[in-house]
């Protein structure tokens, strides 16, 4: 016996090149995976349209990567059997930055603000991005997760 | 008058976690809920990125010390797609069996902590007893109580041991009498019913609008379980069942919970029965992981769990990403405990099944009378590690 599962990958590959256009890059590596990739400007509205006509509600986890070029903050989706891995290229700045999704999907509150405390891309927007995952005393514009941070140095083994 | 506010934690008696609540009450209710974690952040994304892919997963296996194996597995079916490894079916099964163990083990051991913080302490001896059956199954499959390291890149570690699947189904069959018994138990006793019906309700649109997973969820009627949405290793040829319930209560969690180690119990005799023959392990697997990166879903017995990993093509991930299903609670936990009472705290807490540490059995034993110690040398337990003795 082997179930199967009901796929929308291809419907949503199409709504979202057809809402953006050159906007966006849409893959499918595999069944029931899509991963987009948008410039940080333009995640927001990918992430309302999915929200506003496929019902989007759910995210599992955000995941902030410095990729030496530019941040990349990935959104893990998922909606009716395909997880969205929506990749949100940031560029090297002094002050990086990503549109908040709280006000669209609360349960990002926590992972925006880890991404925020780990690596230092503040979400735009939140009501309130305060410190939760580093302790209290740690310094300010400290971001471990960079990775010109000197691990060897702080005791990283 | 003033605001009273209650912290518990970060060091409390009544919370097992280093983690801050902060309860506004008004009375008895508690009008405003605060939290604060990362008091036991031990930092352990970065330091995988100075580990090999394989000293990263037995890094992941001490995330924590109850769903060892679902971190493992998880990290490790990512580390797989990107390597592009397939692994053997009888790998897939013994993974798949070493999970479902664990969740029992850990279902039963929230029916004794919460039957603890409710004061009905004679469900935390029994349960607690029971779940001995389980710990002794995966203490002989895979070496350990806790902390397995069963899993390796390519397949796993060691294999089932011969001639003792009837003894494993047997140990099983008592303990889905047993937990048929605390299924009775919970609907027909008043004692649990009374207690926990109606405490820290957590209705579907908010578990569904905070992303709630796991039994927490199950628990509020959302049909949510990654085994189901996206089966993993071998799940997608496993006949069992997903338990809903809809009063969103601490009753339900319970009963979601119970009823799911009865479906776990099939799962695991289904493994056992169904286990094909051949090799558990690949041979040859690649120190380097070519360039790529994967995401993965593993529902652990908190909930969802997810990993995701990316790989520069060296031996070490670029950057290996961890979320446990308690983190994934927190915001529905916080929200559902406005307007419940103060003293309904510690079970309110406990029911999200806060992950924490058990502690293991010791390897080194001492005769008390004697004094006298006896030691594994490590070229012994390097043997022992890899299934050349038992």
């Amino acid at each position: 016996m082997v179930r199967e599962y009901k796929n929308i990958d291809a419907k949503l590959k199409e709504s979202l090149e057809n809402a953006f256009g050159d906007k966006v890059k849409v893959e499918n590596p595999r069944p029931h995976r899509l991963n987009v990739t948008v410039s940080r400007d333009d995640a927001l509205e990918v992430v309302k349209h999915l929200n506003e006509k496929h019902g989007l509600t759910y995210v599992s986890t955000i995941t902030g990567v410095d990729a030496i070029e530019h941040y990349e903050v990935i959104y893990h989706f998922f909606l009716e059997n395909t997880v969205i891995n929506l990749k949100a290229i940031v560029p090297k700045e002094e002050n990086p930055w990503v549109h908040s999704i709280y006000h669209i999907i609360p349960g990002a509150d926590l992972y925006e603000r880890e991404n925020k405390d780990l690596l230092g891309i503040y979400p735009k927007g939140h009501p309130d991005p305060s410190r939760q995952t580093l302790p209290e005393d740690w310094p300010e514009g400290d971001y471990p997760l960079r990775k010109d941070w000197p691990a060897k140095e702080r005791g990283i083994r | 008058m003033a605001e009273v506010k209650i912290p518990i934690g970060p060091q409390h008696p009544a919370l097992e976690e280093p983690e801050l609540f902060l309860l506004t009450v008004d009375g008895e209710e508690i009008v405003k809920a605060e939290m604060r974690i990362g008091y036991n952040h031990r930092g352990m994304e970065k330091s995988a990125e100075f580990r090999t892919f394989l000293q990263t997963l037995y890094l992941f296996e001490r995330i924590c010390g109850i769903c060892s194996h679902s971190h493992t597995t998880c990290y490790i079916l990512a580390v797989e797609e990107v390597a592009g490894l397939e692994i053997p079916e009888r790998a897939k099964f013994i993974r798949t069996l070493v999970g479902e163990l664990e969740r029992i083990h850990s279902h039963l051991l929230w029916l004794g902590i919460a039957g603890h913080e409710i004061g009905f302490d004679t469900l935390f001896m029994y349960s607690w007893r029971d779940r001995e059956f389980v710990l002794d199954i995966l203490e002989e499959i895979t070496g350990n109580r806790v902390n397995y390291g069963i899993n390796t890149i390519g397949g796993v570690r060691r294999d089932i041991p011969e001639g003792k699947i009837d003894d494993y189904l047997k140990a099983l069959d008592i303990l889905e009498e047993r937990c048929q018994y605390y299924a009775k138990l919970a609907f027909e006793e008043g004692t649990l019913a009374a207690r926990l019906s109606g405490v820290h309700y957590l209705s579907k649109e908010k578990a569904i609008e905070l992303c709630a997973c796991g039994p927490m969820a199950r628990a509020s009627g959302v049909a949510t379980d990654v085994r189901f949405e996206e089966p993993y290793l071998v799940y997608d040829q496993i006949p069992f069942n997903l338990v809903t319930y809809d009063s969103g209560d601490i009753f339900g969690r319970t009963v979601v919970r119970v009823l799911e180690v009865i479906e776990s119990i099939k799962i695991a005799r289904y493994c056992l029965q169904n286990m094909p023959p051949g090799e558990y392990r690949l041979e040859k697997v690649p120190k380097k992981i070519p360039e790529g990166e994967a995401f993965s879903r593993y529902e652990a017995p908190r909930g969802e769990d997810v990993h995701y990993v990316r790989s520069d093509g060296g031996e070490n991930p670029y950057r290996a990403k961890v979320r446990a299903p308690t983190m994934q609670n927190l915001l529905a936990t916080m929200e559902s405990l406005k307007g419940s009472y103060i003293a309904d705290a510690p079970i309110a807490i406990a029911s999200m099944d806060p992950c924490f540490s058990c502690t293991d059995r010791i390897a080194l034993v001492r005769d008390i009378r004697s004094g006298k110690e006896s030691r594994i040398r490590f070229r012994d337990l390097s043997k022992y590690g890899k299934g050349g003795e038992r």
